[in-house]
């Protein structure tokens, strides 16, 4: 992947700017070698290294980006392709910005509590009123840069919503910093005037912590997505000229180039050479397998061994690894339901809470109270529905973020609000509950044929299918195929010498049941016009599911299982691992009719499967998930993706979509109680703007804090 | 207790001071990467003086 490594820019003074990810950087010892390294070159300016998001920022001049990248290359590390997301830098940008604010407000905030608890202790014997002015003046030099820097975020916002026609949360908030402000700028002029400007700085403070922790929640949510873009290179090898293109200028149809020790560039299929590829992104599994001329690949997988030369199947677009990217990006877009009416009744209740604090502030003047505005000021800062218009969005954000750490990619956030109300999993057999390593056990010929003709016919069908039943049969590839034909979930046919061939099961190749013999696995029948033979295929259970149906089992969900293979293999596998609801034999459509008839009967159900042949099934499911999928259409289906083709994570994902709920219905409980219980006592004129401005950023506060502890999926011991 | 009236001007020109280096070290890039910093000190300055010139084992990597 060499030389499309990396983003280089050239500077004005002839400096070039080169920024990697290095995908392999692990610890902080990584970082100080590279940088130790490249300090050493002679035209190297300046290194940055960062640990968190494995990146290399290196300024150079007069030198080559080659020899930066060779210098990484020898110390061990492979440096990846970088697009510098616009977007992650203006959030990082944010983050340093909001982080000086933060800082200034919170000194800004310790000297004027300083100077307010001189006066707070004198009580009422008094203060001097000379020391009690000299206390003011401070406290307003110390105010002024919280007011003018650091909140000025709150009024960039507000001003944005009014211009816009809309009134966001930082339209009241805005104005009772500046209004908090301006009352004590007055006090401070007046002889015994009353300063507000402990509560002030207080507020911004705190409301500024909340900004801050959800801005890095935003920014570990996209440092996440920009992770699973690094492991395909943005250029490969044309096999015709031998030159570097770019990925995304390929046409279908091209053929590139991979060596050992590159990442596939492409979906697609090996035309040429075999090579020992790692599928480690995909399935998990770290073991090499070998992929041999008329092979899928996937693009972000390894070749470790070998030289291949792979035709590009799909647009870039449509890659598997790109297309889990942009389900990620698209849970962005989500918004639960009751965040759409949290924004809609937002803008009313700034409204109405601006409505209510002049009222309160009229009722109080006519009523002769000397501090009628700063009553009017407390409502305004009692009622800001700031909380409940976080109290959803930030758990969702947090939950997505660690679920895809996980290795749960979700496609929106109403997937975890659907998971949570699950009572019945249906799972998909081959693939899903097994490995979908099949071998081929025994062949039984009917006719006058050898064993290896069976096989060589059935090889040349199933170079057409994507079944894992498929694979067992990739030894055997001799005979071509003419209008060969996959019927999902059924079998394969096509003409082969002028006859026509059909493999799969019984009523498939000769349109009636016909009976098996006898022995454990799945039985296929090969037939032209009469059959011809059985092929029987056996299948390992997957590690892990055996322990998942017991979990499920002990915790009180149900669960079934769904093929399209034989009575038989099904009955074997449902008793390996006790699952006393199976159905065989089914079609796509009667899978779909199947979760149809059991959510008739109140179940909550989720699909859980792997190929196309659920697609139908998953559509018609209330939650569904596919494992570890290699065919775009299955992960549009399903609205999430196991990653790693681990099954017991499930087990996880169910016990965490339970707390996420819970904590959002705990922000939500308390960010209303907070308006009702605060909001009577401060009309009534019972609160001081200090306890307002407290209440207020804390309920803030709660809801952002609580979402974080969202941050880690529990492994749930199976 | 006039040296109050002296005391908190000083206090302020002390405040005003933490607050430009405070933002000086924000907008320098300090607290960009926090880790590789605290696990800094874990690792001898030697051990990372590495030979750039070709090793016969490049691949080779501590982790």
């Amino acid at each position: 992947m060499a030389s499309a490594v990396l983003t280089a820019e050239r500077d004005s003074d002839n400096v070039l700017q080169i920024a990697m990810q290095v995908p392999d950087i692990s610890c902080a010892a990584c970082t100080l070698r590279i940088e130790k390294s490249l300090e050493k070159l002679s035209g190297v300016e300046r290194v940055r290294t960062n640990l968190a998001s494995k990146t290399v920022y290196v300024d150079v001049c007069g030198i080559s980006e080659e020899t930066v990248l060779s210098n990484i290359r020898q110390l061990g590390f492979s440096p990846a392709s970088f697009e510098r997301d616009a977007e992650l830098d203006a959030l990082a940008g944010e983050t340093n910005s909001m982080l000086a604010r933060l800082g200034v407000a919170g000194i800004g905030m310790m000297q004027v509590m300083m100077y307010a608890i001189a006066v707070y202790l004198a009580g009422d014997s008094g203060i001097e009123p000379a020391y009690e002015k000299l206390m003011q003046w401070a406290s307003l030099a110390m105010t002024t840069p919280v007011v003018f820097y650091s909140a000025a975020v709150f009024y960039r916002n507000a001003w944005r919503d009014i211009k816009a026609g809309q009134a966001g949360m930082d339209v009241p908030v805005s104005i009772a910093i500046l209004a908090g402000f301006c009352v004590s700028l007055v006090g401070v002029g007046s002889e015994f005037g009353e300063v507000y400007f402990d509560s002030v700085c207080m507020f911004t403070f705190l409301l500024l912590i909340g900004r801050f922790i959800e801005l890095n929640v935003r920014r570990k949510y996209f440092d996440d997505i920009n992770l699973s873009n690094t492991f395909v290179p943005t250029s490969a090898r044309l096999e015709v000229t031998n030159e570097l293109v770019n990925v995304g200028k390929l046409m279908i149809g091209a053929r590139v180039i991979v060596r050992a020790g590159e990442v596939m560039p492409v979906d697609g299929v090996i035309r040429q050479g075999r090579a020992d590829v790692s599928e480690m992104a995909f399935t998990g599994e770290s073991m090499p397998l070998t992929r041999e001329t008329g092979q899928r690949v996937l693009a972000g997988s390894e070749c470790l061994v070998g030289y291949v030369v792979v035709e590009m199947l799909v647009e870039p677009k449509f890659f598997v690894i790109n297309k889990m990217a942009e389900l990620f990006r698209e849970s962005t877009l989500y918004k639960p339901l009751f965040a759409k009416l949290a924004d809609r009744i937002a803008k009313y209740f700034v409204a109405i809470i601006l409505l209510l604090a002049s009222l309160a502030g009229i009722y109080w003047y006519l009523a002769g109270a000397q501090d009628w505005f700063v009553i009017a000021l407390t409502v305004l800062v009692v009622s800001c529905p700031c909380a409940l218009s976080l109290a959803t969005p930030v758990a969702y954000t947090v939950a997505i973020t660690a679920l895809r750490r996980f290795g749960v990619v979700v496609r929106t956030g109403e997937f975890i609000e659907k998971v949570a109300q699950i009572n019945h999993l249906t799972f998909d057999k081959t693939g899903t509950l097994t490995q979908a390593k099949l071998t081929l056990e025994k062949v039984v010929v009917l006719e006058s044929m050898t064993r290896a003709q069976v096989l060589e016919i059935c090889g040349a069908l199933e170079k057409v299918s994507r079944h894992p039943l498929a694979m067992a049969f990739k030894d055997f590839d001799t005979l071509t195929v003419d209008k060969a034909k996959s019927e999902v979930g059924l079998g394969v046919s096509g003409l082969i010498h002028d006859v026509l061939y059909r493999f799969g099961s019984a009523s498939f190749a000769i349109g009636e049941n016909i009976k098996e013999p006898e022995g454990e696995g799945i039985w296929l029948l090969l037939a032209s016009d009469k059959p011809l033979a059985w092929v029987n295929l056996r299948d390992e259970v997957r590690p892990g599911s055996s322990a998942l149906l017991q979990w499920l089992r002990s915790h009180g969900y149900g669960y079934s299982m769904l093929t399209g293979d034989s009575a038989s293999e099904a009955q074997r596998v449902a008793e390996l691992l006790s699952i006393d609801s199976f159905e065989s034999r089914m079609t796509p459509l009667q899978k779909m009719s199947s979760i149809q008839q059991a959510q008739a009967t109140s179940d909550v159900v989720m699909m859980v499967g792997d190929g196309v042949n659920d697609a139908a099934a998953m559509g018609v499911a209330t939650a569904s998930i596919a494992i570890s999928p290699v065919d775009t259409i299955v992960q549009e289906a399903a609205e999430a993706t196991l990653m790693k083709a681990d099954i017991s994570k499930l087990a996880g994902l169910l016990d965490y979509s339970k707390k996420v709920t819970r904590v959002i219905r705990q922000n939500i409980f308390w960010a209303v109680a907070y308006n009702l219980l605060l909001i009577p006592l401060a009309v009534a004129g019972l609160l001081e703007p200090w306890q307002a401005a407290l209440g207020m950023s804390f309920s803030s506060l709660f809801v952002v804090l609580n979402a974080t502890r969202l941050r880690a999926v529990a492994l749930v011991n199976l | 207790m006039e040296g109050v009236f002296m005391l908190i001007p000083v206090s302020l020109v002390i405040v005003f001071m933490v607050i430009t280096v405070f933002v000086w070290s924000v907008k320098n890039g300090q607290y960009e990467d926090l880790d590789k910093e605290a696990q800094r000190i874990l690792f001898d300055d030697d051990e990372l003086d590495i030979d750039t010139t070709p090793s016969p084992n490049p691949k080779t990597k501590d982790n």
